[in-house]
């Protein structure tokens, strides 16, 4: 019987409701072992000693979280990121894109449609989105926003069982059944301007699809939904940098496009879950 | 004798929150309702950003109601083009929209809030202890909550996040075979939901206990109304304040709700506090599914129409008492699943134009819809390259904040002498909890861009209008 802790720090608790989604099979793996801390499920207001198994979701802008991950970690043999926030700092992250004292100051006193505020003083955020491995050592990574359930169920049960869960080592493309030619648009389109062809390639009609440069495992649901990938569980395994390695990738689109590619426009698409731990994001830090 | 009692975290709700009470001699002194989530600062992520990835971008806000966010997002972009997607389109994303309620209702419900309704030892008012004492309730309560996450897969392409609504429509269709599959499972579905409903239902009405305990506050409400008689619904329509006894005081459509609701800073802390500006900053509206039973004239489905005749003889209009929550959301869950069953019958629901494609262009548009939780805004200004210069999202959970907040406040006052002996002290906490619960708060949502730290000094919510 292993101790499970469930826990959501900066996040929306999505990647809890896709835990959820293995509906019978969760409360048989919760069932046959022990939930001692799970905030959403549970009534326990103590975080315990000897947890086995902690799987944490949302990523940390507040010294509140920055403690409370600091105390899961001394606590637990085996702490898990769940999630695209907790293991690269997520769609929250793309925030370090601009100063946290600028963002407060618009907020409070710029926004129309809200009465002019003093900027409060009393908060405690730090200035950037960060996933946990900013401040703990993490063992596991369950990638995706959300997570895919099956990904949840393997890393568990492989890891009450005893054994190494094993990572994906495949691209988004490969899960993905859209044709691919080798041929290029010369242009760039919006995926509400044109109707792609359901059967091709969706970057190769021009539509700005992650795929190349996201991990696989997910089915690619989302070009079978006739919308792009958007880059939710990270890079491929032993790639730093997902935008980078999306633009590596492009290379064929990019020399066809008559009007150029300003990356400025497509950052929210090349570092959409990935900016926070990025090394553009680095090079940033460190020129200010 | 000073006493501070904490809880903390607050449990069974979704997100991170804390109670802090302090009493002095018996009298309760201060309370603070505390959300430790921190801010993500959502309307600063899809500003300078193309306006087609908003409703990917925002619905990451909740992992609840993510399906709200995505398609009032697309609404508000193409009431800013004056853009109609085809009949098809609509269908697809109400069915979405009704799979989402199924979801988050009964998520709510069989998770949350029933454990403390259902007699369970204070040790383990939780989900699981539920199922094990009702196994069939339980297991029922499993497969509603999946057959909304399928229904929203079909529509939607994938679950907790969605992907196919864009200007202009869907980019995935509803395939016959997949809807007759829905429809079979659904009406078993519809079944489960019944047998669900009568058990909360005759929690409430064998115990009336249940309510005598807690607050009743006198407030404006909130909810969307559709046609000429008021009618529920979820998904479009105008919005429609009431005074706390039932009066109309205004019904607008999105574009003007700006003429209606203003948001406060709180001099006292870092909320936003939506409010119905004639009255001022005073003018607190209260949201959610208490909400929308006492705002509408009735629910448009047959079936959930019976179950919200039984809630009004519990809860007549216009109900203040907050517990009425719990069970508004039950008349409800049976309406998403009549809704998502009425609609996957229509044959237009499987047709094949779902989608029409429009040009980026500039423009201002509003839209509301309602997240299974209250009213939801998402407002943007677009230039003329079709990039977002201005959003405004208003969640429902910030107009609930300083109730929750008053609630408590009464609840704690009434029950001093109770939290600080520790003989009785579990028990007065537990009644704070199922205050915070029976909202059903989505504190992600309500940091979607700012901290919480409220206070009230005293028994009236006290809000200072900011210079």
């Amino acid at each position: 019987m292993a101790r499970i802790l469930l826990i959501g720090l900066a996040g929306d608790s999505g990647c809890q409701v896709a835990a959820l989604g293995l509906h019978e099979a969760l409360v048989e793996i919760l069932a046959a072992n022990e939930p001692i801390y799970a905030p959403t499920l549970i009534d326990a207001k103590e975080i315990p000693e000897g947890i086995d198994v902690a799987l944490v979701e949302g990523g940390i802008r507040n010294t509140h979280e920055e403690e409370i991950i600091k105390e899961i970690r001394d606590k637990s043999s085996i702490v898990i990121a769940l999630g695209a926030c907790a293991a690269f700092g997520g769609i929250p992250g793309l925030a370090n894109l601009r100063d946290g004292k600028e963002l407060m100051n618009d907020i409070y006193s710029n926004h129309r449609g809200t009465d002019r505020g003093t900027i409060p003083t009393h908060l405690v955020s730090l200035p950037e989105q960060h996933p946990i491995k900013h401040f703990v050592k993490v063992d596991y990574v369950i990638p995706g926003c959300p997570p895919e359930v099956t990904d949840i169920a393997n890393t568990l049960t492989s890891l009450l069982g005893g054994k190494e869960p094993e990572y994906n080592s495949t691209q988004v493309c490969d899960d993905c059944p859209r044709e691919r030619l080798g041929e290029y648009e010369t242009t760039l389109k919006r995926i509400h301007e044109d109707l792609p062809d359901p059967d091709r390639c969706l970057l190769e009609q021009g539509y700005f699809c992650m795929g190349p440069a996201t991990m696989g495992g997910c089915g690619a649901p989302c070009p079978q939904s006739g919308n792009t990938c958007e880059g939710c569980r990270g890079s491929c395994l032993e790639v730093d940098d997902q935008g980078m390695a999306m633009i590596d990738a492009m290379t064929g689109l990019l020399t066809q496009l008559k009007d150029g590619f300003n990356p400025n426009l497509y950052s929210a698409m090349l570092y959409r879950f990935t900016y926070a731990e990025s090394l553009v994001s680095e090079i940033a830090r460190r020129k200010k | 004798m000073n006493d501070t009692v904490e809880i903390d975290p607050l449990t069974r709700i979704e997100g991170m929150g804390k109670i802090k009470v302090e009493i002095k001699d018996n009298q309760l002194h201060d309370l603070k309702f505390q959300i430790t989530v921190a801010p993500r600062f959502f309307e600063y992520l899809v500003t300078g950003k193309r306006c087609e990835e908003a409703p990917r971008l925002t619905q990451r806000i909740c992992g609840i109601c993510y399906v709200s966010h995505h398609l009032v997002s697309v609404k508000a972009i193409e009431d800013a083009w004056g853009v109609s997607p085809p009949e098809t389109a609509v269908k697809l994303r109400r069915v979405m929209n009704a799979g989402g309620y199924v979801t988050s209702h009964s998520l709510h419900s069989a998770f949350l809030a029933v454990p403390d309704l259902a007699g369970l030892p204070a040790e383990g008012r939780n989900f699981i202890a539920l199922m094990g004492k009702y196994p069939e309730i339980g297991k029922a309560a499993l497969k509603i909550h999946a057959y909304g996450n399928k229904v929203v897969e079909a529509t939607g392409g994938r679950i907790v996040q969605v992907v196919t609504s864009v200007p202009g429509g869907q980019t995935l269709r509803l395939k016959e075979q997949r809807r007759n599959e829905l429809v079979e499972e659904g009406k078993e579905v519809l079944e489960l939901i019944k047998a669900y409903a009568d058990f909360v239902f005759d929690i409430y009405e064998e115990d009336s206990l249940t309510c005598s305990q807690f607050p009743e506050v006198e407030t404006n409400f909130m909810a969307l109304v559709q046609g000429p008689h008021c009618d529920w619904d979820v998904y479009d329509g105008d919005g429609r304040i009431i005074g706390p006894t039932g009066r109309e005081l205004a019904r607008f459509d999105p574009s003007n709700y700006h003429e209606h609701i203003r948001e406060a800073v709180w001099e006292h802390s870092s909320t936003k506090v939506p409010y119905y500006k004639p009255e001022g900053v005073g003018g607190i509206i209260r949201v959610g599914p208490l909400a929308r039973l006492n705002v509408a004239n009735q629910i448009p489905f047959p079936v959930a129409r019976e179950y919200e005749e039984r809630y009004l003889e519990l809860f007549p209009r216009t109900c203040i008492q907050v517990q009425g929550f719990n069970l508004a959301r039950i008349p409800e869950l049976i309406a998403a699943q009549e809704e998502v069953l009425a609609l996957l019958e229509d044959p237009a629901t499987v047709g094949e134009d779902i989608r029409v494609p429009v040009k980026s262009r500039g423009g201002e548009g509003a839209s509301f819809i309602e997240a299974p939780r209250g009213i939801l805004t998402h407002h943007y200004v677009i230039d003329d390259n079709g990039l977002i210069r201005y959003a405004n999202i208003l969640a429902p959970t910030t107009y609930n904040h300083p109730l929750i907040q008053q609630d408590l406040y009464e609840n704690a006052r009434t029950y001093a002498a109770e939290i600080a002996d520790p003989a009785t002290r579990a028990d007065a906490c537990w009644r704070l909890e199922k205050i915070v619960r029976a909202y059903d708060p989505c504190t992600s949502c309500s940091v979607h861009m700012v901290d919480f730290d409220v206070t009230v000094d005293g028994s009236a919510v006290e809000v200072k209008e900011a210079a």
